[in-house]
């Protein structure tokens, strides 16, 4: 126990700190829409077989990416006890690199192989700053990997930047406003809840990690 | 009152080492079994990249068979974890290590062709091997963590009185990665 405190303490004090679990969905960069967010928060909170969750970083700050991958996937224990039924998928953006962290019990279902071709596939994506497909992809293909319904069509065809949608959803809505502004009121206030905790917590039920997976750069 | 002493008797056993020496002693045990495991993966992945590499890289004769020889050599070094010591750690340490740059070196050739590298087997392995090379890294990690633990039970009073009345441990070899590193060094690519 006193050993464990000291070796907590030393992770506080020298190395990049794993932040808490919340949500199936821990973007610190920033780099997921909030659509995007709640949907996957909403989705991995929901698979039952398996455990996923999804850290964003700016930066490792001086760490291997495998070394805080495995930390993080250490400190979260995600997966349950019995199955070590977990998976991480870490992305750190100004290291342009990104990892899939598998729990023991999934190195069947996804071994490195698998997890090098989903990192693969993410690739494209993220040289394009598409993160928001990029990790929608990686997610359906887990899902569809361990036989779960994600219901996520990740199509090739990029968005094009800002684009009309906006625009026209502006204009839309500004014409609404001048009709009836409670009704536009309510929207906005619709809007702002998007993204929040959602039901429940989150946290993981002590799977176990042993250093599966694949790792990749953009 | 008898059951109160033995009570008391019980208590200090337990608060003195006297569960926490052997536990931590199984621990270490099954750390290196852990890492033994993961080098066996390792050496069980070489044969089919040797055989991939060999596909497209013929003439790199003499870089495929230091993986082999190296591999053979490797495997022949097994250690029962339950009789861990100085020498036969640096033994294995040293088998390993010497596949390790042997099979950097590999990696360093393979550069050389883009027609192998672009093999998704190969690309396959190449990922399989990276994974088994961190899986090995955790597996270090994770002993030589225990091993503190365990060398500390033995080492650092009250509980060491425990285990030299009754347990007579000795510290057990620790996992010495500067010299690790070293062997693993990759090698410098010219191309």
């Amino acid at each position: 126990m006193r050993f464990l405190f000291l070796f907590l303490f030393c992770g506080v004090l020298f190395a990049k700190e794993v932040p808490p679990l919340y949500n199936p969905v821990v973007d610190q960069a920033g780099i997921l829409s909030s659509e995007v967010e709640s949907k996957l928060n909403g989705l991995l909170k929901s698979v039952k077989n398996f455990q996923m969750a999804i850290l964003t970083v700016e930066s490792l700050e001086d760490e291997s990416l495998e070394g805080y991958s495995i930390k993080v996937a250490d400190t979260w224990k995600l997966g349950t006890k019995e199955k070590d039924n977990g998976l991480l998928l870490l992305v750190s953006v100004a290291d342009r690199k990104m990892r899939l962290e598998v729990g023991q019990g999934l190195e069947g279902d996804i071994p490195d192989a698998m997890a090098g071709r989903i990192i693969d596939g993410m690739k494209p994506y993220f040289k394009a700053s598409d993160y928001n497909r990029g990790i929608l992809f990686a997610v359906s293909t887990v899902f569809n990997r361990l036989g779960a319904e994600s219901g996520i069509k990740v199509s090739r065809k990029r968005e094009s930047q800002g684009g009309f949608f906006p625009i026209i959803m502006f204009i839309l809505f500004i014409f609404l406003f001048r009709r009836n502004p409670l009704l536009g009121l309510l929207i906005l206030s619709g809007s702002g809840r998007r993204g929040g905790g959602g039901f429940g917590g989150f946290s993981g039920g002590g799977g176990g990690f042993s250093g599966g997976g694949a790792s990749g750069s953009w | 009152m008898t059951w109160m002493v033995k009570l008391l008797l019980l208590l200090s056993l337990v608060s003195c080492g006297f569960q926490s020496i052997p536990t931590a002693k199984n621990e270490v045990e099954a750390k290196f079994a852990e890492i033994q495991n993961q080098y066996k993966r390792r050496a069980d992945l070489i044969p089919n990249l040797v055989k991939v590499v060999k596909g497209y890289a013929s003439h790199e004769k003499e870089t495929l068979e230091a993986v082999v020889s190296a591999r053979a050599k490797a495997t022949s070094v097994n250690i029962d974890p339950t009789k861990l010591n100085a020498q036969s750690m640096k033994q294995f340490q040293q088998a390993q290590g010497a596949l390790s740059s042997a099979l950097g070196r590999l990696m360093v050739v393979v550069e050389r062709y883009p027609e192998l590298k672009a093999n998704q087997n190969f690309r396959d392995l190449q990922v399989q091997l990276e994974g088994t090379e961190n899986r090995i890294t955790v597996a270090r990690n994770r002993y030589i963590e225990t091993i503190k633990q365990f060398n500390n039970l033995v080492t650092v009073p009250p509980q060491s009185w425990t285990n030299s009345l009754i347990y007579k441990f000795e510290k057990m070899p620790q996992f010495a990665v500067e010299n690790l590193q070293e062997m693993e060094k990759a090698p410098e690519v010219d191309l």
